[in-house]
């Protein structure tokens, strides 16, 4: 019973980061809008971040790295978003990267 | 007690010269007694009977309503609107009938106006050529995707966007809710429109943050009382409904022009739906000061009490140049940024000019202005200098209507059918492949792509021409220690020295009255001389 418990759990986990894989865009630039542009626009504490900041790769990286404030925190430390809507973040952010095919948008 | 003689008969010339001073005085006497007459001022205070703090107007919880707890599927707002029609019945048959859905406001004998007409500016240009769907983002509905969209059904209505009250509602092209927004969430805390509802779209038009008004911003959300005195916190506090009071839904405010039979002004907010007025909480003789009353006849309160636009950290775009747009570094668009942090270049824009703290240009305008359409023959001027007015005001000293008005110019340069000679409504926002400029970064396909969907006439050719719009300044009150003084006007060079029509003391010369007040000074120094003389002669003392 316990083998079958871990079994389902390292499966769930495996699948997590594959099922948030092509992410929503749109959901991103929602949960982006509201947990990262608190405190990254100007004169606040992050300073202006915004998808044109980094490349495609640039961005997949920063993810994949997992680290915020440099390297102080995990990314996401400080905001309540699930894995998947962290993958949304990340599916706006690379869409609209500065070597993206739509680096910017009418209205910012 | 003998008296001593009071009065004793003052000699001929003494007589004489008293009543020329007296003739000089009386003007200055006559003001103060019609000063004195005046009604006290009321104002300053009385738009507390309509600024009522959010709370205190609510009369449901809308949190205890079964139909709003949802589950709503993501962006499903044509949902959320049909739980609402379950109690505001009547609702949606209202907001239909206004601007905010059709984006056509008919006009008497003449075609609409509105965005979902031909009529032409020079920011965004048009959503005539393919862009209705971007541009839709700012439209009171769901699904306004093209021209086929089904202004007849109340499902469409967006409720939302104007009455969500957690800041958290996000539109969308054609006007749909980003997918992420908590519907259930907002729809049990709806209330009546904030600032930040109505700046959702009219902070942002021309396509960005204080591109197209000058007055207009989201830097008014935490204003310091010295950019707005009546939307800051720290001023009056006041939302944008308290002035554009609403019946059946249609929000208060002139929709591009204002009728000639409610050009009087309103006595309370709300009086009138048609025409907005200071004179509605301030009355029209707010100044302890008689003379500055008067000025009420002829000068828009405006004038003097918003000294500049964009006053904050924005600034406002003064300058759009299409025909530079559409430059690529190794391919891809780019923006560059000048001295000030404003974007001097932007690939999708082409050159810009932003600029703070703009002095406004000063216009006589009763109300009406004219504007122009894709229809419309234009006459590109033979001066390389020379612009287009696309939508000039009507007024002018001797119509009664009229007043001095500050105005933000907004000059650019866009495309226009050099054989036709009429403006062009081009495919701008679109993805790579699409034929969209922002896409494919061509002029040619995107102007034929754009006129065919606008079901317009194109010859082939085009070229660009130099526009200029006006826009009314209205916002940004700032507060009265900041008002114009007497001679930011009344001088040479002062604000006013291009406004014609009219003698404006101070600036005006060599005119009879001149001649007049000049002659009065020259026989009253001389007949001071003239008596100090005599008294020498006659050694009194």
């Amino acid at each position: 019973m316990r083998n079958t418990l871990y079994t389902l759990l390292a499966m769930a986990a495996l699948a997590a980061p594959l099922s948030a894989k092509g992410g929503s865009e749109l959901k991103g630039k929602f949960y982006f809008i509201k947990n990262c542009k608190t405190c990254h626009v100007e004169g606040k504490s992050g300073g202006v971040v915004t998808p044109l900041i980094k490349t495609q790769a640039q961005w997949k990286a920063y993810f994949k790295a997992d680290k915020h404030a440099k390297g102080k925190e995990k990314l996401g430390a400080h905001t309540k978003l699930t894995p998947a809507q962290m993958e949304d973040v990340m599916t706006f952010l690379v869409a609209h990267a500065s070597d993206s095919p739509q680096p910017m948008t009418c209205g910012g | 007690m003998p008296h001593p003689p009071r009065n004793p008969s003052p000699p001929r010339l003494r007589r004489s010269l008293q009543a020329l001073l007296g003739l000089l005085a009386l003007s200055c006497f006559s003001v103060q007694a019609q000063q004195a007459s005046s009604p006290a001022p009321v104002g300053h205070g009385s738009y507390i009977g309509v600024h009522a703090q959010q709370d205190s107007m609510q009369t449901a919880d809308h949190s205890k309503f079964k139909i709003l707890q949802g589950p709503f599927k993501d962006g499903d707002g044509p949902a959320v609107t049909k739980a609402c029609l379950t109690c505001h019945t009547e609702a949606a048959k209202q907001v239909m009938a206004t601007q905010h859905w059709q984006w056509r406001v008919p006009q008497k004998g003449l075609e609409s106006y509105g965005k979902a007409t031909d009529l032409v500016n020079n920011f965004c240009i048009s959503i005539r050529g393919g862009n209705t769907a971007t541009c839709a983002r700012c439209h009171a509905g769901y699904g306004f995707q093209d021209k086929t969209f089904d202004f007849s059904n109340p499902d469409n209505v967006d409720c939302l966007v104007c009455h969500d009250t957690t800041g958290d509602y996000e539109k969308e092209a054609a006007g749909w809710p980003n997918p992420a927004v908590p519907l259930a969430d907002i729809a049990q805390k709806v209330g009546r429109p904030t600032l930040k509802n109505c700046g959702a779209c009219h902070f942002f038009g021309g396509g960005a943050d204080a591109t197209k008004h000058g007055d207009l911003d989201d830097t008014i959300l935490n204003a310091p009382r010295t950019e707005d005195v009546h939307m800051s916190k720290q001023g009056a506090g006041m939302t944008c409904v308290d002035c554009h009071v609403s019946s059946a839904h249609q929000v208060g405010g002139p929709d591009y022009v204002i009728p000639a039979n409610k050009r009087e002004q309103p006595k309370y907010p709300g009086e009138s739906i048609s025409r907005m007025s200071c004179t509605a909480c301030h009355t029209d003789h707010p100044h302890k000061s008689y003379i500055l009353n008067r000025h009420y006849q002829k000068v828009a309160c405006q004038t003097c009490h918003i000294p500049e636009f964009a006053r904050d950290k924005r600034g406002t775009n003064l300058w759009w140049d299409w025909s530079t747009a559409g430059k690529l570094k190794n391919g891809r668009p780019y923006t560059v940024e000048g001295k000030d942090g404003f974007e001097t270049y932007n690939s999708m824009h082409g050159d810009m000019i932003w600029a703070r703290d703009v002095v406004p240009t000063y216009v006589w305008y009763d109300g009406n202005m004219k504007f122009t359409r894709l229809t419309d023959t234009i006459t590109p001027p033979k001066d390389p200098n020379g612009s287009i007015m696309l939508n000039p005001v009507e007024g002018s000293y001797t119509d009664p209507n009229a007043k001095i008005w500050p105005f933000k110019f907004h000059e650019g340069k866009q495309p226009y059918d050099t054989v036709l000679n009429k403006l062009i409504a081009p495919y701008t926002a679109g993805p790579a492949g699409s034929g969209a400029f922002w896409g494919d970064w061509k002029w040619d396909p995107a102007i034929k792509q754009g006129m065919e969907t606008a079901g317009l006439p194109y010859s082939g050719h085009y070229g660009f021409v130099r526009t200029t719009m006006i826009w009314p300044i209205t916002h940004m009150v700032a507060p009265k220690e900041q008002a114009l003084s007497c001679t930011a006007c009344h001088t040479q060079k002062g604000r006013l020295a291009k406004v014609p029509g009219f003698y404006l003391l101070g600036r005006d010369r060599g005119t009879g009255l001149d001649f007049i007040g000049i002659g009065v000074i020259l026989l009253t120094l001389v007949g001071v001389a003239v008596h100090g003389i005599l008294r020498f002669i006659h050694g009194r003392h």
